[in-house]
């Protein structure tokens, strides 16, 4: 049973078997990325941290002659992120957008039986079947989105540029002056942080039929 | 690695569990006891100051691909640990075992190879031996948990006082301001997990 967790940052584990010949590809699909900027995930602005790995079936840790081998037939390609937002939005932007979309579709290519990023029911289907539930999860921040922070960054640079202009002798019509140009400034970064989100019940269901117990 | 900024690092480990221990499989239940023992607002990550964001599942069944009847599956599980953090892993490792060493042993003391001892060092060194390279990561911001702490309460704190001052004139206005001003400057260190 998934452990439900509070904030706004939403973990989320899934890993995807993909066959031993398709490594060339993998890693140079994965050296291609490591140099993109991906601009458009940057500025849809849902995602904290995320990362893609590759375990080979053979290379998994062995640390114990006691241990017995693994024999897998498959390659493990691992996908782990920490999202704003619910489940079923953070999917559809996955499909929906499509600098993203052309991006996992490249990604996950390589994985069995992916059926690509579009149309969406049956990429949903697909990341519901590989997700694995999480036992333990900690976030340092847990009442900030990405774009809490990003605002939260750039108020805190601003408030320097403000604070360091501020004598502590300067006169009090010349100080309001400045503080009311200073929050109309400002005023688009300062959001309330903290709240919690609420999930909201999508018409089609983020757990497909014939996978609910 | 152009998009992830310099101050984070990452830490993927997998760490195997016996499945066919002397104790027939208790080391695998007292794993799952020990992390469903630790909510999110309660477990010793959130004394560790340099981590953004923690988790641990075990996995104990691989998925096969949809359709595969093949019946391939683990002989042991597996303990995975995604980490993202400030600094050196090490660093982290280290804040963790101060914090909790209990813990430590409790989860990955019962996974297959970790040396009977107590201390930091085998902790580093185990997960040293558990650890995957090679991945693809990204990150939203190029700050550590520090400053993503501080921006956020400097933030909350101007947010409190311009309601404060609405209306006011403006000495009152220009005092109110040099009341908080401490506050905005260096504001109230907060621990991870509290906002």
């Amino acid at each position: 049973m998934q452990q439900s967790f509070e904030g706004k940052a939403t973990p989320m584990t899934v890993i995807t078997p993909m066959r031993p010949r398709w490594r060339p590809l993998v890693w140079a699909i994965l050296a291609v990325f490591r140099h993109l900027k991906l601009g458009v995930v940057k500025e849809l602005a849902f995602i904290h941290f995320a990362r893609w790995l590759l375990v080979k079936r053979g290379r998994l840790p062995h640390l114990s002659p006691r241990q017995p081998v693994e024999r897998l037939d498959d390659d493990w390609f691992v996908f782990t992120t920490n999202f704003n937002g619910p489940w079923d939005q953070y999917i559809d932007a996955f499909g929906m957008v499509g600098g993203v979309r052309g991006g996992l579709d490249w990604l996950w290519w390589t994985s069995r039986g992916f059926p690509g990023a579009w149309p969406m029911r049956p990429f949903k289907r697909y990341i519901r079947y590989f997700e694995y539930p999480l036992d333990l999860y900690c976030n340092a921040y847990p009442g900030a989105s990405v774009r809490d922070i990003a605002c939260a960054l750039e108020l805190s640079s601003r408030l320097d540029a403000f604070l360091a202009a501020t004598p502590p002798d300067e006169d009090a019509a010349a100080f309001a002056r400045r503080w009311c140009a200073f929050l109309d400034a400002v005023a688009p970064t300062l959001g309330d942080t903290g709240a919690q989100l609420q999930e909201i019940p999508s018409p089609h269901s983020k757990v497909p039929l014939e996978l609910r117990s | 690695m152009s998009r992830v900024p310099k101050p984070h690092s990452f830490l993927t480990a997998l760490s195997p569990i016996d499945r066919q221990d002397d104790a027939g499989g208790a080391r695998l239940a007292a794993i799952r006891a020990a992390l469903a023992a630790h909510t999110q607002y309660g477990s010793p990550f959130r004394e560790c100051p340099t981590a953004h964001m923690v988790r641990m599942q075990v996995i104990d069944a691989l998925k096969p691909a949809m359709g595969d009847t093949s019946g391939v599956h683990l002989r042991s599980a597996w303990l995975l640990c995604v980490a993202e953090l400030d600094g050196g892993v090490d660093d982290f490792l280290d804040a963790l075992y101060r914090t909790d060493p209990d813990f430590v042993h409790a989860t990955w003391g019962q996974c297959t190879g970790y040396p009977p001892y107590r201390g930091a060092v085998f902790l580093r060194r185990y997960i040293a031996r558990c650890r995957m390279g090679g991945e693809l990561p990204y990150a939203a911001f190029p700050a550590s948990v520090a400053q993503v702490q501080a921006a956020i309460a400097r933030k909350e704190c101007l947010g409190a006082l311009a309601a404060a001052t609405q209306g006011l004139d403006d000495a009152a206005a220009q005092a109110a301001f040099r009341a908080a001003r401490g506050e905005l400057e260096r504001p109230t260190a907060t621990r991870p997990g509290g906002l």
